[in-house]
């Protein structure tokens, strides 16, 4: 069984990557898709801390998290959706009608 | 005992419900009804939170989770305050839009629901999920004006850093519980020092800042402003901003209090960029949203002041300054409310001889500008006095001197709206849109309690001292 | 009696209201004004009638309770410094809606601003407590800035946000200033922080701060960029009110707040006061020669009037501080006298320019005349109001300051010689305006009869004046030689 620093360690690195995937925003697609590694970096801790101090709030938490996740990325993509109807595009450079 | 003291949150809930289920089955012509009863399911739990910040309530539910007291009610207060008049104004421009569907009522009175529970948390599960709500109904409200591209830019970018910063302050959150086994704000705050504390800080910290649109967070609010329906911009930048800076706080007394001196010092540093930044930027805009976006950063700013001083006079001057900004933003997005047109409508030029033609609103509009700027006979004057008065007082005069400075700056932007107001010429126009009653009770109470508060701060002033509850 | 203050600062706000409401009737509104700035006139005549002379400190005094929280009171009350002000603002805010009878345009709107002016204006000369005295001082300058933008010349946006943003800056610094005098001092009160110690480095900050925002005020050389456009822009009752009563809320707020609290460092800082004050004599008087425009060479005649007051100030002899506070009141009276002469003259002839202008004393006599006792007052003729001020200025200021005092008669040479000049260019000689509209009525020169009156009273028997004024000026003069 792995340690809890392997945990901990495996968490940053996914946050990492799903943060610098999300600030690159090629697509909003692929900004979802980094934030959601992100909200699972965040679960694995939960999980991960929970599991080592036989706590069980970490556990819960992590089941509400992945629920809310769920409704985000809905809202998200039917957003997204909405945009794409009246933009046909997805690209982030390209969504710019509001400028200063 | 718990159930009955939550009572105005059930209200809110079974109403969004109700107006949901009613939305179903009612045919397009009765949907203002939903309105109303949104109207009186806000005024219920509105009336029945005050009633319990009258009373001194100070209940402490299940278990921990939820702490009820004057703090929170105060805040519970503004934000149903600032919703009940959103939803004034929102009536007839929704009709307007041909956007009057039901969802919208439930979309709002889930958004305050959500406001109403996280300012009321003491555990991070709660205030997580409380503020989960509150965004996710936001980001629906923002691109709620489907047809119009930009409202649905304008939610995209709210959605896209909001979700980012909610998994940022998730990730820190989860810190947070390793550090100290626990999910409670106060036992979190007895064992969260050290380096990893610190990061869990600045994530949890940054999360909330974005909702209260402070820099570094702030780039969402302009476009999102300027974007989404009038009356969602009103409510993002005055109840939503309100209940994340009541959070903020919350969690920053309650569960850093050993990093008090390092964090005192950041939000120092974010409130003068705040400052700084948003009243610059507005002197450029010529749209007058984007100009009122930026000016809400900058009122952002003169508030996280009093996270910067921290003591208890610096922290009752922020509740006295939300609650009356409350009354002037939202009337300044209101009063653009009116004037909107599909292709537009706000740019300052758009704003030329508004006396002339329609007097009531541009008198009103004149009002809250001149509150924003902090003008005698305005309430926007009494908070100022109050916040930079505890700033000297909490050894921080030199961000006083900064937001002075940066006031008399924001003088150019506010005093060049209304010279367009009045004695700008009047192009010829199509007849405006006939009054309503709810907009306009809305509109006229705001007025009225700005200037009311501007003379007799006296008695808000008052409620503010008195809510500081648990927080010293 | 206190509530005689009161209800004279607080009747104007009661008739900007119905000022507005009215709006819809163009004739209508000035009726209200009429009415509230008589009323106030009348109360604060009422006031100077109550006041026992002859005896210094605060009389007339009320305290309301206002922001418990803050401490702050409705605190109000008259000296012998402050009661001639009031008396001239009540005055002058009478005679400027005399002046304004005509205007129709958004009338409502104008009465409404006037009457809110008034308000303000009153409320700085009564108010004893700070945070209060800034209120009324930041009240005023809303008004000014819809009076010029709306009704003003063809550089009103220009000038009116100059005047906001210049004197809304030292304003603010004010308040700062006031919030650190409130902190350190535990009230807002004037008369309670007189008594008060405060640390060197406070004392050095909080009087810097505030001499900035008398400097804007005032204004004291070189912040006075604002003055010129604004005064120049405005319409002719701004123009008064601003020259007549305005500006002397700097000057006022100097000697009552700045001398009140600091003595010791406004004594130390008198020397470099006397300079200042210099200056401001000889530019002003230098640039208004250059004028071409007739409001222009007011106000700059104005800057230089202002630099008599700092010097009386900045002597500190009980004579020259007497001769300073009649001197705001004597220039007060005159200013207005001066810019509502401009402004007829302006009507008439279509211009303000001098090289257009002549004949006026043919043309229109009553006006003539008016204006040129305006103008002999103006550069020290014994017998009118400003010489009965100067005079003392010049004994009391120069035992403290000789080479200054000399320079600054130098000023009265100067100021004779363009105002001579131009009063004999505009009045005498051949007729040279562009055009001749019917002459004043009645109702315009009432105004103006009103003012050269009050400057014949004040000039002919100032005793009566410095009999109210010298007990209070000698709480706060230093210098030697009372009188």
């Amino acid at each position: 069984m792995p340690s809890l620093g392997d945990f901990l360690a495996v968490g940053a690195g996914l946050f990492v990557l799903g943060l610098f995937g999300a600030l690159m925003k090629r697509t909003a697609v692929a900004v979802l898709m980094g934030i959601e590694l992100m909200l699972n970096a965040a679960n694995l801790n939960l999980v991960a801390f929970a599991a080592f101090s036989g706590r069980i709030s970490g556990q819960i938490f992590a089941l509400f998290v992945i629920a809310l996740a769920a409704a985000e990325v809905a809202v998200g993509l039917a957003i997204l959706l909405s945009l794409f109807r009246s933009r046909a595009t997805v690209r982030m450079d390209d969504i710019d009608l509001l400028k200063g | 005992m718990n159930l009955a003291a939550l009572l105005p949150a059930e209200i809110l809930a079974g109403t969004a419900l109700a107006v949901l289920l009613a939305d179903l089955f009612l045919p397009h012509r009765d949907k203002a009804y939903l309105g109303l009863l949104s109207a009186a399911g806000l005024a219920a739990a509105l009336g029945g939170t005050a009633r319990q910040l009258a009373a001194g309530l100070h209940a402490s539910l299940w278990g921990g989770i939820f702490l009820l007291d004057p703090f929170a009610l105060f805040f519970q207060t503004i934000v149903l305050g600032a919703a009940l008049l959103v939803l004034g104004v929102s009536l007839p421009y929704l009709e307007r839009w041909g956007r009057d569907d039901g969802e919208f009522y439930a979309l709002l009175l889930m958004a305050v629901l959500g406001a109403m529970m996280m300012v009321a948390s003491r555990n991070f599960l709660e205030i997580y999920v409380a503020m989960e709500l509150l965004s996710v109904s936001s980001y629906a409200l923002a691109g709620f004006l489907r047809p119009d591209p930009r409202s649905g830019e304008a939610a995209l970018k709210y959605y896209l850093q909001g979700v980012l910063a909610s998994a940022a302050l998730l990730y820190g959150i989860s810190l947070l519980y390793g550090l100290s086994g626990s999910l409670d704000l106060s036992v979190v705050g007895a064992r969260s020092a050290g380096s990893l504390g610190v990061v869990a800080l600045v994530l949890v910290a940054g999360g909330f800042a974005l909702k209260i649109a402070a820099v570094p967070f702030h780039m969402w609010a302009p476009d999102t402003y300027q974007g989404a329906p009038a009356p969602v911009a009103a409510f993002l930048s005055t109840a939503s901003k309100a209940a994340a800076f009541a959070v903020l706080a919350r969690v920053l007394l309650t569960a850093f209090p050993a990093a008090q001196g390092p964090w005192q010092e950041l939000f120092a540093v974010v409130a003068a960029a705040s400052m700084a930044l948003g009243n610059l930027a507005a002197l450029g805009q010529r749209n007058v949203r984007r100009m009122l976006a930026y000016s809400s950063i900058a009122q952002g700013g003169y508030v996280l002041i009093a996270l910067a001083v921290a003591t208890p006079t610096a922290v009752a001057a922020s509740l006295f300054y939300l609650a009356v900004y409350v009354f002037m933003n939202v009337g300044a997005f209101s009063v653009l409310s009116f004037l909107a047109g599909p292709t537009g409508g706000e740019e300052l030029a758009d704003l030329d001889g508004l006396a002339e033609r329609r007097p009531a609103l541009a008198l009103a509009l004149a009002v809250f500008l001149i509150s924003l700027a902090g003008m005698p006979l305005t309430a926007g004057l009494m908070g100022k006095l109050y916040l930079f008065y505890a700033a000297v007082q909490g050894g921080y005069a030199w961000l006083a001197l900064w937001g002075v400075v940066f006031t008399v700056v924001s003088y150019f932007y506010y005093f060049r709206v209304l010279r367009h107001l009045f004695w700008g010429t009047a192009p010829p126009r199509p007849a405006a849109p006939a009054a309503s009653v709810p907009a306009g009770l809305a509109l006229g109470a705001a007025t009225l309690a700005t200037v009311l508060f501007g003379v007799f701060p006296q008695p808000l002033l008052q409620l503010a001292l008195h809510s500081l509850g648990m927080l010293r | 009696m206190g509530w005689l203050l009161l209800a004279a600062v607080g009747l104007p706000l009661a008739g900007a209201p119905v000022s507005a409401l009215l709006g819809r009737r163009p004739a209508a509104p000035r009726w209200p004004a009429l009415v509230t700035s008589l009323g106030s006139l009348a109360l604060s005549v009422a006031a100077a009638l109550t006041f026992r002379g002859g005896q210094p400190g605060m009389q007339l005094v009320s305290r309301l309770n206002w922001i418990p929280a803050l401490g702050i009171r409705l605190h109000l009350g008259v000296d012998g410094i402050s009661l001639p002000l009031l008396l001239m603002t009540a005055f002058l805010a009478a005679t400027t809606v005399l002046a304004s009878w005509g205007v129709r345009r958004r009338s409502g709107e104008y009465f409404f601003w006037l009457q809110l002016l008034s308000v303000g204006m009153l409320g700085v000369f009564t108010a004893l407590d700070l945070f209060v005295f800034f209120f009324f001082f930041e009240l005023a300058l809303i008004p000014m800035y819809f009076l010029i933008g709306l009704w003003g010349g063809p550089r009103k946006d220009y000038a009116a946000m100059k005047f906001l943003l210049y004197t809304g800056l030292g304003s603010i610094v004010m308040f700062l200033a006031f919030l650190v005098l409130r902190f350190y001092g535990g009230t807002f009160d004037l008369l309670t922080l007189e008594h008060t110690r405060f640390p060197v480095p406070v004392q050095l900050a909080v009087f810097a701060a505030l001499f900035l925002a008398w400097a804007v005020k005032t204004p004291v050389v070189p912040l006075h960029t604002w003055l010129p456009d604004a005064h120049v822009e405005a319409p002719t009752p701004a123009s008064m009110l601003l020259a007549g009563v305005l500006l002397k809320m700097g000057t006022y707020g100097l000697l009552r707040i700045s001398l009140g609290i600091f003595p010791a460092l406004f004594h130390a800082f008198a020397p470099v006061l006397a300079v200042l004050a210099v200056v401001n004599i000889l530019y002003g008087a230098l640039l208004a020669m250059a004028q071409t425009d007739l409001k222009g060479l007011v106000a700059y005649a104005s800057i230089s009037s202002m630099g008599y007051i700092l010097l009386g100030a900045a002597a500190g002899t009980g004579l020259a501080l007497e001769g300073a506070v009649l001197q705001m009141v004597a220039h007060g009276l005159v200013a207005a006298l001066l810019f509502l002469a401009a402004g007829d003259i302006h009507e008439l002839a279509g211009t303000r320019a001098i090289p257009a202008l002549g004949g006026l004393l043919t043309r229109a006599p009553t006006l003539a005349w008016l204006s040129l006792l305006g103008a002999l007052c103006y550069l020290g003729l014994p017998g009118l109001a400003v010489f009965a001020a100067e005079f003392p200025i010049f004994l009391g200021s120069f035992a403290a300051f000789p080479t200054y005092t000399v320079l600054a008669a130098a000023g009265i040479v100067l100021t004779a010689g363009y105002l001579l000049w131009t009063a004999q260019r505009i009045l005498f000689g051949p007729g040279r305006e562009a055009a001749l509209l019917p002459a004043l009525g009645g109702m315009r020169l009432l105004p103006l009869a009103l003012l050269a009156a009050s400057l014949v009273a004040v000039g002919v028997y100032p005793t009566v004046w410095y009999h109210l004024i010298g007990p209070a000026v000698h709480l706060l003069a230093w210098g030697g030689g009372a009188r």
